[in-house]
């Protein structure tokens, strides 16, 4: 349970003690990378709290998602277009939906502690 | 062991993710608004081409200076050969003060000319609120009209043959010289003198303060005005034998 933020942690000390700062040119990469990152590991809870988890998904989609962004945006930037919208739109509403189912699952495994009625919890589970 | 697995593909995964957020905190995205479709990368490569003229041309110019200096080095020596030599070398560096190519230094004074505040800018007419060329040469015409001996703009030596010319948003000084307010003009002459002709009722002073411009000049002991840097070469004019 605390390995991933200490994971956290560790990628911030990493990312402070890099020597290398990402010009202003590549920031809309740095935009599709954070939401990129951001969405597997969300989609990653919500599959852990459904117990779908499947690793190879899981990573297969980390990567794949990013590498497809990052396609898109330099697409866009040779273009001219900001094309890295899509991936950013894609990801970010995915990002909230992800959140939310995440919310009500762990609501769901709250009141299953707190609350013993056996019917009611049924109900909540639709 | 799927579920140590599991947690260390998570931890693999939070360590990119804390790691890419970090280096979007860090990169250089200050806030630029940009027009049109110019792409940022092409305007970072321009700006790049540009502080790459720039070093490129004050290594030159400090190798203009050490040459500068090596001639000034073999024109010691010629002239501690003989005393007919020491009196032409003199006449030389009193030439070259006054045309522009040697640095000097003296008491002067200092004028920094600016455009009038934005905040009471009335609506449309911000032309007439701005320092124009003629502005910036009518304040170069007054300080020569009192004797002074250099004047530099914004640290750019003004020769006899310098132009002081429009350049839309900026002004063009001299040949290589390109500037934008505020124009700090530096003078070498008594400091007095030169300071009292802007209170002649008919110096560009009144007009310049009368549009609200900023107009402020000091007196100073002691001014630095550098060496005009650039070709002087004379292409079609000769010297006449008298």
């Amino acid at each position: 349970m605390w390995l991933p933020l200490l994971g956290i942690l560790v990628g911030i000390v990493l990312g402070m003690v890099f020597p290398f700062t990402v010009p202003l040119a590549y920031s809309s990469y740095m935009s599709v990378a954070v939401l990129a990152a951001l969405d597997s590991v969300f989609g990653g809870i919500k599959s852990h709290l459904k117990n779908q988890f499947e690793s190879d998904v899981f990573l297969t989609g980390f990567f794949g998602n990013a590498i497809l962004a990052a396609g898109l945006t330099y697409i866009g930037d040779r273009l001219d277009v900001p094309i890295y919208l899509a991936a950013i739109f894609v990801f970010g509403s995915r990002l909230f939906q992800n959140f939310a189912v995440i919310r009500r699952l762990i609501l769901l495994k709250f009141k299953k502690k707190t609350k013993v009625i056996p019917d009611k919890q049924e109900k909540i589970e639709n | 062991m799927n579920k140590i697995k599991r947690m260390l593909l998570f931890t693999l995964v939070c360590i990119v993710l804390g790691f890419i957020i970090v280096l979007a905190f860090n990169s250089d995205t200050q806030s630029v608004e940009l027009g049109g479709v110019t792409s940022v990368r092409k305007i970072e490569e321009l700006y790049k081409e540009r502080i790459d003229l720039e070093d490129m041309k004050s290594e030159q110019d400090d190798q203009i200076r050490q040459l500068q200096g090596a001639i000034s080095q073999f024109e010691e020596e010629a002239a501690g050969r003989s005393k007919h030599a020491r009196l032409i070398n003199e006449d030389l560096l009193k030439t070259r003060a006054y045309a522009g190519l040697v640095a000097l230094e003296g008491p002067g004074v200092e004028i920094v000319l600016n455009d009038r505040k934005r905040d009471t800018i009335i609506a449309n007419n911000f032309n007439y609120f701005i320092v124009h060329d003629s502005d910036v040469l009518n304040v170069i015409n007054e300080l020569k009209s009192s004797g002074a001996e250099a004047i530099s703009i914004n640290g750019t030596r003004i020769m006899a043959n310098s132009r002081i010319s429009c350049g839309g948003p900026t002004i063009n000084v001299g040949k290589y010289g390109r500037f934008a307010p505020p124009f700090v003009i530096q003078a070498i002459g008594d400091p007095d003198i030169l300071a009292a002709s802007f209170e002649k009722p008919e110096s560009v002073y009144h007009d310049l303060i009368a549009w609200g411009l900023e107009f402020q000049i000091k007196k100073i002991e002691h001014l630095d005005i550098p060496r005009y840097l650039g070709d002087v070469e004379l292409r079609f004019a000769t010297t006449i034998r008298e």
